[in-house]
């Protein structure tokens, strides 16, 4: 009897840390420590490269779900990192908060540079939405962008739109018709709608599916709905099997997988709208830390490794540095400033 | 073919031994009074969280088929249901150990629970993809209506008063309200708070619900050692036995399939209807009560019938089929997995993965069932002071290694203790967790139809699938009023 109690004991225990070992930060302390030494030591050694990433056990926060896209993307970054640069990257999911949770718990880490979180083009619209202030890339110094998925607007086969020109022809002629599916409200999907309407005064009907992308694929194919905007990835299967049709795409060239598929930009619509995963860092950790991270990474996502894995996991690759990534986020801002605004004024 | 490669996937080593893990731990779980199988899979849910989706259904998989089995062998022994589903194994099983044959109703509820559990299984694998082709054509009207009658399901079925289960069931609808309004993507009744900015987490709130409130009551009424004196040895069933339980067995793996396929129907209403199912059928119906072997197979296997049935609608539409299910569903989205058509296209290797552990899950624990009772009936004289501080620990690790929010551990407390008063005052748990699941997708895909129709109701009554769940819907609202009036005209119970 006592052996028993003593078997079923160890287990719960051992099953506890099994729990805690895979997600709970408590039981990682590593990363804190181990760069706590580093910046002290390796100044005195090597002035001239600072900090030594070799060693290093970084943390990289990711403010959305375990499986998900991003989630993928950050997990593809650690293990190219911890092959091309050395050291231990551990991919931590804090979620909630519409994707806030985790950029503040980065900041409520330790700024030493090794606790790093997802950039993404949250780092633009939770300000503008006025769902968090401070999440914007004055807190923040990017690090790199790795994948970026294109807005597509994307309709069934046989369906009545079959060019980009047809589609907003329709929602200009007859204003509000033309039902056009989303990702959820003020999804980043949801904002790309808007600006097409903005770039072109057509006007559609969204229709929010706030369970996401696929949620919404049934609904096209039986035509409940006229189109969906999302990235041709997430309808890839449907797409290769001839039953959904892609229009067009809002990134700045033509995407390597859909080589026929033009551009908004070509097609007359001057919008770039892309989903962007990659890294940044708080801004005031210790700048030659910042430095190092960002000379590191820009030979990370260059690497062969990083882009089979990116091309395994079926993302998109579009690699930029930190200084790529700034300018990016950066040029992107006033897009969403008025799309976001005109977001806001129709829903009250 | 494809079904093969999941078998073989499943009879991997590794995911084999945490299906083992948990067919045992589901077995004593479920032994336990006061341990219901759908705490017991809340409890090991965080657990999953570092697996594949793979390893982690299969695991839970095999703790709740594990634990609606293993409420038996208390039902048997003690005359205690070990969950609610072996209520009504109880009757007709205690009536053997009066006698002196405990041994001998074990070897026939876990013959029989097997039976019904691999019927479900088939079924469920036969049934599940070709509802997933149809619900591939279920749009916004379709879901919403059908949501709606899953709704009603839980106000008519799920308590023992209609008005008891209606409270529970818009407690469920009042939180799941909480978060981002789905049309427009604006928080509401977040009162400023980000941590309920995009709503509360299910998963703490049902181990608040399942596992904790039922902690606080065991500690305030105090749960009995268990004490088992009858002598068993082995519960090996004969011939004859199995010949007469077989054809029972059989046909309650059918009706509790039928069952957990309905929304929001559990393994508990499996039972009893397979029960009464075989009395009334019965060519001896007077022998029911006495301790009969057709009385015992019955609900035994009606109940564990329930546990891939539940699984249908879960997989093909993500509406749970039970409290059970609802847990599922949550491990499923943990995964990043949509439960719903989708899954059967893009996600078709997991669901065969699930098809197949369904299977081994069923034959695990027949396995350990009959080899090992006699360390069952060990272990589950263990003393309540020491197992309900472990539950205890696991519902904290397991709230916050979610997401590692330590908010999720407050607001499961906070559910634990409005769970507890429920539990006071007979209200029942299971429709605020599967309201929890069904009031967002009903209020989604309400107001999509809507924009849809813009702004038109016909919509739900001109598509024909939208219209059938309606007239089930107003059906099941009428349920209570038309069972008593039958009730009096036959003069029998339904």
């Amino acid at each position: 009897m006592k052996k028993v109690l003593a078997l079923i004991l160890a287990l719960c225990m051992v099953f506890a840390l099994c729990a805690c070992g895979s997600s709970a930060p408590a039981e990682t302390p590593a990363p804190s420590e181990a760069p706590a030494e580093a910046p002290a030591e390796t100044p005195a050694e090597a002035p001239a490269e600072g900090v030594d990433l070799s060693n290093a056990s970084v943390t990289i926060i990711c403010p959305y779900g375990a499986g998900g896209g991003t989630d993928t993307t950050m997990r593809v970054l650690a293990q190219a990192a911890e092959k091309v640069i050395g050291g231990t990257y551990t991919v931590e999911n804090h979620t909630g908060g519409s994707g806030t949770t985790g950029l503040y718990d980065c900041l409520a880490a330790e700024h030493d540079g090794y606790t790093l979180a997802t950039a993404s083009v949250d780092l633009i619209t939770l300000s503008l939405l006025g769902i968090a202030d401070d999440l914007t890339l004055d807190t923040f110094a990017p690090i790199c962008i790795l994948n970026g998925e294109p807005a597509a607007i994307i309709v069934p086969a046989d369906s009545p739109y079959q060019t980009i020109e047809d589609f907003v022809q329709a929602g200009i002629d007859n204003p509000g018709t033309v039902t056009l599916a989303n990702a959820g409200a003020g999804n980043i999907w949801h904002l790309a709608a808007i600006g097409v309407e903005l770039k072109t005064g057509a006007s559609f009907s969204h229709i929010p599916y706030s369970d996401g992308t696929s949620a919404s694929l049934p609904a096209v194919l039986a035509g409940d709905v006229d189109a969906v905007i999302c990235s041709p990835a997430e309808a890839a299967s449907f797409i290769e099997a001839g039953d959904l049709k892609v229009l067009a795409v809002a990134a700045a060239d033509r995407l390597a997988a859909y080589p026929d598929v033009p551009t908004f930009t070509e097609s007359g619509v001057d919008l770039i709208i892309m989903a962007l995963r990659g890294l940044c860092v708080p801004a005031d950790a210790p700048a030659d830390v910042i430095a190092a991270m960002q000379d590191a990474f820009a030979e990370v996502i260059a690497s062969e490794e990083c882009q089979t894995l990116l091309a395994d996991a079926n993302q998109t690759y579009m690699p930029f540095d930190a200084e790529g990534t700034a300018e990016l986020l950066n040029g992107m801002r006033s897009n969403y400033e008025a799309i976001i605004e005109a977001y806001l004024a129709s829903a009250g | 073919m494809v079904f093969f490669q999941s078998l073989l996937t499943i009879l991997h080593p590794s995911i084999l031994l945490v299906m083992i893990i948990g067919s045992i731990g589901g077995i004593v779980i479920g032994a336990m009074p006061g341990l219901t199988s759908v705490m017991g899979v809340t409890l090991l849910l965080p657990f999953t969280y570092g697996m594949d989706a793979t390893t982690g259904m299969a695991m839970l998989l095999s703790i709740s088929f594990g634990a609606i089995y293993g409420g038996s062998i208390t039902a048997i022994l003690i005359g205690t249901p070990g969950t609610p589903a072996s209520a009504a194994t109880m009757i007709e099983g205690r009536q053997f150990a009066a006698r002196g044959e405990g041994g001998r109703a074990l070897g026939i509820s876990t013959v029989s629970s097997w039976v019904g559990g691999t019927i479900s299984a088939i079924m469920l694998i036969l049934i599940a993809p070709q509802l997933a082709k149809l619900a591939l054509k279920f749009g916004a009207p379709e879901y919403c209506t059908l949501c709606l009658f899953g709704l009603t399901i839980i106000a008519s079925i799920s308590g023992k008063s209609l008005l008891k289960g209606a409270i529970a069931g818009f407690l469920g609808l009042l939180i799941s309200t909480i978060g981002i309004d789905p049309m427009t993507g604006f928080s509401r009744f977040a009162f400023g708070n980000i941590n309920l900015y995009s709503g509360l987490q299910t998963v703490p709130l049902m181990i608040g619900l399942f596992a904790i409130s039922q902690v606080f009551v065991n500690l305030k009424d105090g749960v009995e050692q268990n004490v088992i004196t009858q002598k068993v040895t082995s519960i090996l069933p004969s011939w004859s036995d199995l010949k007469q339980s077989l054809p029972v067995a059989i046909r309650s793996g059918f009706i509790g399939t039928f069952i957990g396929i309905i929304p929001a129907a559990g393994a508990d209403i499996a039972a009893f209807v397979s029960y009464d199912v075989a009395k009334k059928l019965s060519k001896h119906p007077e022998a029911f009560g006495t301790g009969c072997i057709e009385g015992l197979a019955a609900p035994e296997a009606g109940n564990n019938g329930d546990t891939s049935g539940a699984l249908v609608p879960m997989l093909t539409l993500g509406v749970p089929g039970d409290a059970t299910a609802a847990v599922l569903v949550g491990a499923l989205t943990l995964h990043g997995l949509q439960p719903g058509p989708t899954l059967f296209t893009k996600d078709i290797v997991v669901v065969n993965n699930i098809f197949a552990s369904a299977l081994i899950a069923n034959l695990l624990f027949l396995i350990f069932g009959l080899l090992g009772i006699r360390v069952f009936i060990k272990i589950i004289q263990i003393k309540p002071y020491i197992l309900t501080p472990i539950i205890f620990v696991l519902c904290i690790i397991g709230s916050f290694a979610l997401r590692n929010n330590i908010f999720d551990v407050g607001a499961m407390l906070v559910i634990s203790v409005i769970g507890y008063f429920f539990v006071y005052l007979e209200i029942p748990i299971a429709p605020i967790v599967l309201a929890l699941i069904l009031g967002p997708m009903f209020e989604s895909n309400m107001r999509r139809s809507l924009l849809l129709s813009k702004g038109s109701f016909s919509i739900f009554f001109t598509r024909p699938i939208s219209l059938f769940f309606i007239l089930l819907a107003v059906i099941s609202l009428l349920w209570p009023i038309l069972r008593k009036k039958l009730e009096k005209e036959t003069g029998t119970s339904l």
